[in-house]
């Protein structure tokens, strides 16, 4: 059995422009081959309020995931949901994240950029800033696969940026190049 | 860490696994070691120190079955004279002392049928949940019990023996040590028994209750009287009958290997690529783009060479994407994975697969033009690499005509062979390049094959063959080989078989 440890933390968002407090909720994707021994495979962070400095919120939130797997297919990706808590407690989607994580062991510092789909008419705009809200997406496949994306009218968002280490184990005995 | 203290006796629970028949506790007694045990100057004399020594640190052992009934003097006394024998018990233990001819002890036991101590408490039931909780919180429990029905202890002591029929959730049994003062005939003068061991059985869920808990010859329990310590110290072990259980926890262990092997055994197998092919995993991941004017997406081409065969589909584009503009950045987030795979022959070595990107805009009126170009190979190297692509955009040479053309009816497709973007040289063009934005892409490769060393799930198993298989296979080897031979042999004696008979 192949191993695969996912050692890290989701480290902070940045240029977000919301000035709300912001969280995030994140799951972790793989394919049927892939087993998990040990840790969450979704999780939430804090919710932070933006640095007035450098637009940015600090999350630190830590990840410890241990995958077995019989096969390479469906190596695990991380897919975000970025939120906003707003004075009123309200909470809607700013924005959507996916990425392959690395197949290199070692360090990684991650930048996942986000995006979230546009208002499709004026009014839609109108509500979105005086009242709040977004639209979001009900299918949360189409965040990691980008076969049917290209429907979608986007809204660039911030990014998020994540460090995490990398181990694998036994996965030369089976043959696999990665490095 | 805390110290143990003698006094600071604590009870424990053991589940049963077997009847109580195989119940046997040991207890050891032995005086403490303590200047007035030593032994007195001129008593002796005739003794070496090592026995003298001895003597004081002996422990004196006793072993008790469960409900057995030892006596101590004054009971032996007792229950020796008939005269003294009322009830069916009394003359139980007066025909157990003559019969087995049982000697007065020391060490003594009170057993169940006696009642001689209350048993754990019991909790009432008054019938309705809140009319209980609320008799607990006002601690009317005892009031209640000593006005309106008889405490657990006391329903115990006077219980009548007629009612045999009545199971007790618990049985009890005692062990005493009896400091009592007799005189010369054995007649009681002063009566002092010091509790030793309580055990208690739960008849309802079978479990044994013991207080103090078994302890081991460095923490032994002080003897305590109504008086104080005395100068005794004991130790208590219990046997519960598990001779003869190694090998079935041995069996239960095997039994659980064997469920989680068979459990795991689709994770032991790892899925391979096909012998004698290598596989290329390809994640893509189209990040961001920078530069640009409008809203834009970008569609790329995956390119294959000859010698390798890809199962995926090759070509697609993004979601339509607005640019985020704020102070310090002005990008266009994607953050669009493709991931797909090449299969090639081992041994060869893969050229570079052709990635080509075309950023397309659209305007407010729904046109689309193409903003730029871009194409990088790909080399099937394992790892992880990150580029920063630059886009070109074909244009006329005339500059009016290129903007006023892009302007009024922009642009779309200006670039029919994407193989141009490769050799350049090769084609002959009446436009030149023009420099617009860039693409920030990353890839992992990964290659999976049969290496000399590797494990497959078809014929192999990660875990290391058994010599019985490695046998067989070898063995069939050698057959085969053996009738290739003979066949060999057959072919060119025919001709010599011929050659003879016509002679």
């Amino acid at each position: 059995m192949a191993e695969l440890h996912i050692l890290g933390h989701i480290n902070c968002a940045q240029h977000f422009t919301e000035g709300y407090s912001l969280y995030c909720r994140y799951t972790v994707q793989a394919g049927p081959n892939w087993t998990l021994l040990s840790g969450s495979t979704e999780g939430q962070t804090s919710t932070g309020k933006p640095n007035t400095d450098n637009n940015s919120v600090i999350w630190a939130h830590p990840l410890d995931i241990h995958f077995v797997t019989r096969g390479i297919q469906g190596w695990p990706k991380l897919v975000f949901h970025v939120n906003c808590l707003d004075s009123l407690e309200r909470s809607w989607v700013v924005g959507y994240g996916c990425t392959s994580l690395p197949t290199v062991p070692g360090y990684h510092t991650i930048r996942v950029p986000c995006w979230l789909p546009a208002a499709t008419s004026i009014s839609d705009s109108l509500r979105q800033y005086f009242l709040g809200g977004s639209h979001q997406i009900t299918q949360n496949d189409i965040i990691s696969l980008g076969n049917d994306r290209f429907k979608l009218r986007t809204q660039s968002k911030g990014c998020i940026e994540i460090n995490i280490c990398i181990i694998l184990r036994n996965f030369t005995q089976f043959g696999v190049e990665y490095k | 860490m805390y110290d143990f203290l003698k006094n600071n006796k604590s009870s424990n629970i053991y589940w049963l696994k077997y009847p109580l028949q195989h119940f046997n506790l040991t207890l050891k007694l032995k005086a403490q070691e303590t200047i007035t045990l030593l032994p007195k100057f001129g008593e002796h004399l005739n003794q070496s120190n090592e026995e003298d020594a001895q003597n004081v640190l002996q422990y004196q052992e006793y072993n008790f079955q469960w409900q057995e009934k030892l006596f101590s003097q004054y009971q032996f006394t007792k229950f020796g004279d008939i005269q003294n024998c009322v009830s069916e018990k009394d003359l139980a233990f007066h025909r157990s002392i003559h019969q087995f001819n049982k000697k007065p002890q020391k060490v003594f036991t009170y057993v169940n049928k006696e009642y001689a101590f209350p048993l754990p408490f019991k909790s009432k039931d008054y019938g309705i949940g809140l009319y209980s909780s609320c008799i607990k919180r006002l601690n009317l429990e005892i009031f209640l019990n000593d006005n309106f029905g008889k405490g657990e202890s006391m329903h115990n002591l006077f219980k009548s023996e007629d009612d045999v029929a009545f199971e007790d959730e618990w049985k009890a049994m005692y062990i005493f040590y009896d400091n009592s003062k007799y005189d010369e005939d054995n007649n009681l003068i002063f009566q002092d028994e010091c509790l030793l061991i309580s055990v208690y059985h739960n008849t309802k869920y079978n479990y044994i209750m013991i207080s103090p808990d078994v302890n081991n010859e460095s923490n032994p329990y002080a003897v305590e009287s109504s008086s104080g310590y005395l100068d005794f110290e004991y130790f208590i072990n219990v046997d519960f009958g598990k001779s003869g259980c190694g090998e079935e926890f041995k069996d239960l262990l095997n039994k659980l290997l064997k469920k989680m092997e068979k459990k795991q055994k689709h994770l032991i197998k790892f899925v391979m690529p096909p012998l004698e092919t290598r596989k290329y995993y390809i994640s893509l991941e189209i990040e961001s783009a920078k530069d640009f004017d409008g809203d834009i997406y970008i569609e790329y081409h995956v390119k294959v060479p000859e010698n390798i065969d890809s199962v995926s589909l090759l070509t697609g584009r993004t979601h339509l994407n607005k640019c985020l503009m704020n102070e310090d950045i002005h990008m266009w987030a994607f953050g669009h994975i493709v991931d797909f795979e090449v299969e090639s022959a081992t041994g060869i070595d893969p050229l570079p697969l052709r990635i080509f990107f075309e950023v397309i805009s659209v305007d407010r009126w729904g046109r689309h033009r193409t903003e730029g170009y871009t194409y990088f190979p790909l080399a099937l190297i394992p790892g992880f690499c990150k580029k920063q692509l630059s886009c070109t955009r074909p244009e006329e040479l005339n500059e009016i005509d290129a903007e006023s053309r892009r302007f009024f009816v922009g642009g779309y497709h200006l670039i029919e062979d994407l193989e141009m973007l490769v050799k350049p040289q090769l084609y002959a063009t009446n436009f030149r390049f023009v420099s617009t934005g860039s693409i920030a892409v990353h890839w992992t490769v990964i290659s999976h094959s049969h290496s000399p060393g590797c494990h497959s799930s078809e014929n192999q198993s990660p875990v290391p063959h058994t010599s019985c298989s490695e046998l067989i296979q070898g063995a069939d080897a050698v057959l085969k080989q053996y009738k290739r031979a003979k066949e060999t042999l057959a072919a060119a004696t025919k001709s010599l078989i011929r050659a003879v008979d016509s002679e």
